[in-house]
């Protein structure tokens, strides 16, 4: 449900000329805050097996920010340019 | 007999921490020794906890330093002090919901590459888990496992937050002796919590965090003979 909404709100993002910059902050921003919220508990585990933070967060960030991007882009492509 | 910094095989100086303005910690130290089990005592809120993580950096300090192995650290990293063996249980829990236990074990022993990984889990008994998802396990089944991944490690350094939460009376005698058995081999321990007897049972030095720094009480007897620490923390009971 979570990802539908902000699948919406990236392509309504990406349908807006002039705000895609701004929607593809909003995207990564979500997509980070998501990542915090669901890999926060497992940082010490990886911590132990010795990977990086920085490594957990970037691994788990890139498919999600990918995922909504594309769903912007078919979006864009079902609903038109928009504006 | 005095000590040196090259004592320690982890020592973290002076750590300092605020929360919005609100300091937790003014000026803490702890430190863990090899073949030493060190009890960090402390009421509820009274930063054991906040010491910890930034200890690991796991929160970033406002002022302190960390050496380990005879490296300094002003901003240390969980992974990077793992990597020098260095294992941590957290309070709230080491395992992931969306792991099998199994799959979560063999992760550690697949990483450092141990094999006694089921000697560990029968130890503890715990080898019956490892196909349950988390959420079927007790507290102190969860705890018993984290052990185990602890044991598996077999880390130069192990540092374990409130381990005997949710362990059953019965079992924590148990879970002292397995610490006992790794500290003899050399494994430099550092455990807090407030279930006094079994933890003073288990101590060889002692930490008081109190006020937003520590002190050092020495052996178990020393702590005992610590007028403030027996008048505010232990109580009559444990004098």
């Amino acid at each position: 449900m979570w990802f539908l909404v902000r699948a919406a709100l990236a392509a309504f993002g990406l349908l807006v000329p002039v705000p895609r910059v701004a929607a593809l902050i909003v995207i990564v921003v979500l997509a980070l805050l998501r990542v915090e919220i669901r890999w926060s508990h497992e940082d010490v585990l990886l911590g132990n097996l010795g990977v990086s933070q920085l490594t957990t967060y970037t691994v788990a960030a890139v498919p999600v920010i990918a995922l909504e991007i594309a769903a912007g882009v078919v979006g864009r492509m079902l609903l038109g340019p928009g504006v | 007999m005095t000590r040196t910094s090259h004592d320690y095989l982890f020592l973290a100086d002076s750590i300092g921490k605020s929360f919005w303005g609100k300091s937790v910690l003014k000026s803490a130290t702890m430190w863990a020794r090899p073949g030493v089990i060190t009890v960090l005592f402390g009421l509820n809120g009274s930063g054991k906890t906040t010491l910890i993580r930034c200890a690991l950096g796991l929160l970033r300090a406002n002022h302190g330093m960390v050496r380990y192995d005879g490296r300094s650290y002003l901003r240390p990293q969980l992974h990077r002090l793992s990597r020098l063996g260095l294992f941590y249980v957290p309070d709230r829990g080491l395992l992931s919901r969306r792991l099998r236990i199994g799959k979560q074990v063999r992760l550690v022993a697949d990483r450092f590459e141990t094999s006694d990984t089921e000697e560990w889990l029968e130890r503890l008994g715990v080898a019956h888990v490892l196909d349950r998802p988390l959420v079927t396990l007790s507290g102190g089944e969860r705890k018993r496992v984290e052990l185990a991944m602890a044991g598996t490690r077999n880390p130069r350094c192990l540092i374990l937050d409130e381990p005997l939460t949710e362990i059953e009376p019965k079992d924590r005698p148990y879970i002292n002796r397995v610490l006992r058995e790794m500290s003899a081999e050399g494994c430099a321990i550092v455990v807090t919590g407030h279930d006094v007897d079994d933890l003073m049972a288990l101590a060889d030095d002692v930490i008081w965090v109190v006020g937003g720094t520590t002190h050092g009480l020495g052996t178990t007897e020393q702590a005992r003979a610590h007028h403030q620490f027996r008048r505010e923390y232990i109580g009559p009971r444990g004098a």
